[in-house]
């Protein structure tokens, strides 16, 4: 069975862009979340196996939705998406729980790559 | 849409900062448009290549009434604080505008008639992309933090547009720096013509005068 993955972007077109590149790479995309907020709740629901989380967003950013997680689940598996210039929140988020993180703009294959790393 | 340039703009560009201090603002212009080009086509999958024709300072109640009375624009608004306060304005009519978000949808011509919530979303990021290089390079020439904000999108008549910003509406009082911005993509070959808007509070516009030094 396809690893589950939970999008959380406040974009719908990078939401829209991470979920096409791993559904053609055979990931199950079992939701999406515009807000950290939602992502707690869709992790709750979904229990997926990997959930990709953008930094800056309304309502609850990323790294607090990544606090959140992993204090339900210590063993989630958090990959960061962040835009260039935001190392000093990737190095928050990853102390925070998160396994890994991707800069966008991205091409496909670091997102893939990152992904497999973090589900190693 | 029509270019600043072909007006005589009285009292903007040439007596507002000299002619050496314009070309250096130009450099760095060509230095961020690099950048954006740069992600723009990791982003697309494309090759995307910007140049910048124009830079300029106008007064706003120059720019305005330049664009064609009734161009439909759209606009990607980004409020800019740090260092210097103000906000960015990326606009372009709304066909190119269209083929700009295809592009980022990697979608053929022609697949998106309308300016749905996708293609704002895509609208968004490419304003989000393209402003964030050019700050990053104007805040490295200048030696200033500057930041963003998430993009806002406008659509409609470019006056009527433009006059939805709120207290940072373009003003009499508070020049613009203009930046022309031509996108060439590849596979099928077209360009898209667009302004790059850096709209400074009026304050924050001595700070950029201040700032730039080359003589």
């Amino acid at each position: 069975m396809s690893s589950t993955v939970l999008v959380c972007d406040d974009a719908v077109f990078m939401r829209t862009m991470v979920s096409d590149i791993l559904s053609q790479a055979g990931f199950t995309v079992v939701g999406e979340a515009e807000n950290g907020k939602q992502a707690v709740e869709k992790y709750q629901q979904l229990k997926p196996d990997l959930v990709t989380m953008d930094i800056i967003m309304p309502e609850m950013g990323g790294i607090e939705a990544v606090k959140q997680i992993t204090q339900l689940d210590p063993a989630a598996r958090i990959l960061m998406c962040s835009a260039m210039g935001q190392q000093a929140l990737v190095q928050e988020a990853l102390q925070a729980g998160a396994r890994d993180f991707v800069v966008k703009p991205f091409q496909p294959s670091r997102v893939l790559e990152a992904v497999q790393r973090v589900l190693a | 849409m029509t270019n600043p340039r072909d007006t005589p703009s009285g009292d903007s560009g040439t007596t507002l900062l000299s002619t050496a201090r314009l070309d250096a603002l130009r450099e760095v212009a060509n230095i961020g448009a690099g950048h954006a080009a740069t992600a723009l086509s990791t982003l697309t999958g494309t090759r995307i290549m910007i140049s910048v024709p124009m830079v300029n300072i106008v007064p706003p109640g120059d720019f305005v009434p330049e664009l064609e009375p009734g161009v439909e624009i759209v606009a990607v608004q980004m409020a800019m604080n740090g260092d210097i306060a103000g906000q960015t304005v990326f606009l372009l009519a709304i066909p190119a505008g269209l083929r700009l978000a295809e592009r980022m949808l990697r979608r053929k011509r022609g697949t998106s008639p309308n300016l749905g919530k996708l293609e704002q979303s895509a609208l968004n990021e490419a304003g989000n992309i393209l402003a964030g290089a050019y700050l990053t390079a104007l805040s490295e020439f200048l030696d200033m933090r500057l930041m963003l904000s998430p993009p806002r999108l406008i659509t409609g008549e470019a006056g009527i547009a433009l006059s939805t910003l709120g207290d940072h509406a373009p003003r009499v009082e508070s020049p613009i720096l203009c930046v022309e911005t031509e996108f060439f993509l590849e596979e099928p070959s077209e360009s898209l013509h667009g302004f790059f808007l850096l709209v400074p509070d009026p304050k924050a516009f001595d700070a950029i005068f201040r700032a730039v030094r080359v003589e």
